[in-house]
């Protein structure tokens, strides 16, 4: 999750905004399937 | 010149006065002459002591410079040294901090976005709807084979069961290879009684052939290939019967030569084709 901002904010140096939206949605669906584990753990 | 005029008293006062012009001319040239050679000793002088003062300011300017450009020097190569190990700071320790930060930074908004995009509820409930149902029916259905086996009852029934079903299994074993015996002996039988009911009209060589060739046969095969064979036979018979003509004439008629040359001293011989014809 952090490398995936990592290179987001890398991307973004390098006016690479393909790569960059590439990078930020997975560092999105990385937080979002955190949040998901997170709640599963507080379920059971 | 007073004396002058003393010494010239004699002479008219033109005289003297024309005297006193050429004296003061002379004078004049002498003194002119003399203020020149000084002016050009003095230039002379001066100029080299000019040139050995311009010499000695170079010199001196010159080592001054030196100093200066050295000390200019040693002082922007330190200010350079200091502006590169600030640099070089800056980049890999505040830049890499800078960084860091940034990426929490990120991290952060990105889990506060979140958390007001997609609330908790929602993930709860999609987390509940698939996965969470599935674990706990899977769970449910574990717990409760558990509890029947742990009742002794279930447990013998179980346990019975499962040697029933052993016994079973190796009945229906050796059932499958008796079935598979007797299916076996029973295509050899309906083998041999095709073959007789189709081979009954036939010789004994043909009927020997036939027996030969389709003994290890299924009954469908003897029904579909024994006309077949049968032909075969037929055909294989004469062309052998057709060569063994052909080598009896020939070598009758090399024994009738022969006979005929010593007629006394040969035997009687009997013809291959008498011989094979015997065989049948």
């Amino acid at each position: 999750m952090k490398s995936d901002i990592k290179r987001f904010i890398s991307a973004i140096l390098e006016k690479n905004y393909k790569q960059a939206q590439s990078h930020l949605k997975s560092a999105v669906n990385e937080k979002i399937k955190q949040r998901i584990i997170n709640n599963n753990t507080s379920i059971f | 010149m007073d004396k002058l005029e003393e010494t010239f008293k004699d002479l008219s006062p033109e005289s003297i006065a024309l005297i006193k012009e050429a004296v003061d001319n002379k004078v004049k040239e002498k003194v002119s002459l003399h203020v020149d050679q000084a002016l050009n000793e003095q230039d002379e002088m001066y100029s080299n002591k000019l040139e050995q003062l311009l010499t000695t300011i170079d010199k001196d300017h010159t080592l001054k410079l030196e100093k200066v450009i050295k000390a200019y020097d040693a002082d922007k190569t330190k200010k350079l040294k200091m502006v590169i190990e600030k640099y070089e700071n800056v980049i890999n320790n505040d830049a890499k901090e800078f960084k860091q930060q940034l990426i929490e930074s990120i991290s952060e908004y990105l889990e506060v976005y979140l958390n007001e995009v997609v609330p908790t509820a929602d993930i709860q409930e999609a987390v509940k709807n698939k996965k969470a149902i599935v674990v706990l029916e899977n769970l449910r259905n574990h717990l409760a084979v558990d509890a029947a086996l742990q009742r002794e009852s279930v447990k013998e029934a179980v346990m019975d069961g499962k040697k029933q079903i052993n016994e079973a299994s190796s009945k229906l074993e050796s059932v499958l290879l008796e079935n598979a015996d007797l299916k076996n002996q029973l295509n050899k039988l309906k083998t041999e009684t095709l073959i007789e009911s189709k081979s009954s009209t036939l010789d004994d060589q043909q009927k020997k052939y036939i027996k030969k060739v389709l003994a290890d046969k299924t009954p469908e095969f003897i029904e579909e290939n024994f006309d077949y064979t049968l032909k075969l036979f037929k055909k294989k018979s004469e062309n052998r019967l057709e060569s063994l003509k052909e080598e009896a004439l020939n070598e009758s008629s090399k024994a009738d030569r022969v006979i005929f040359e010593s007629n006394e001293e040969q035997p009687a011989q009997v013809s291959p084709y008498l011989q094979e014809l015997r065989k049948y």
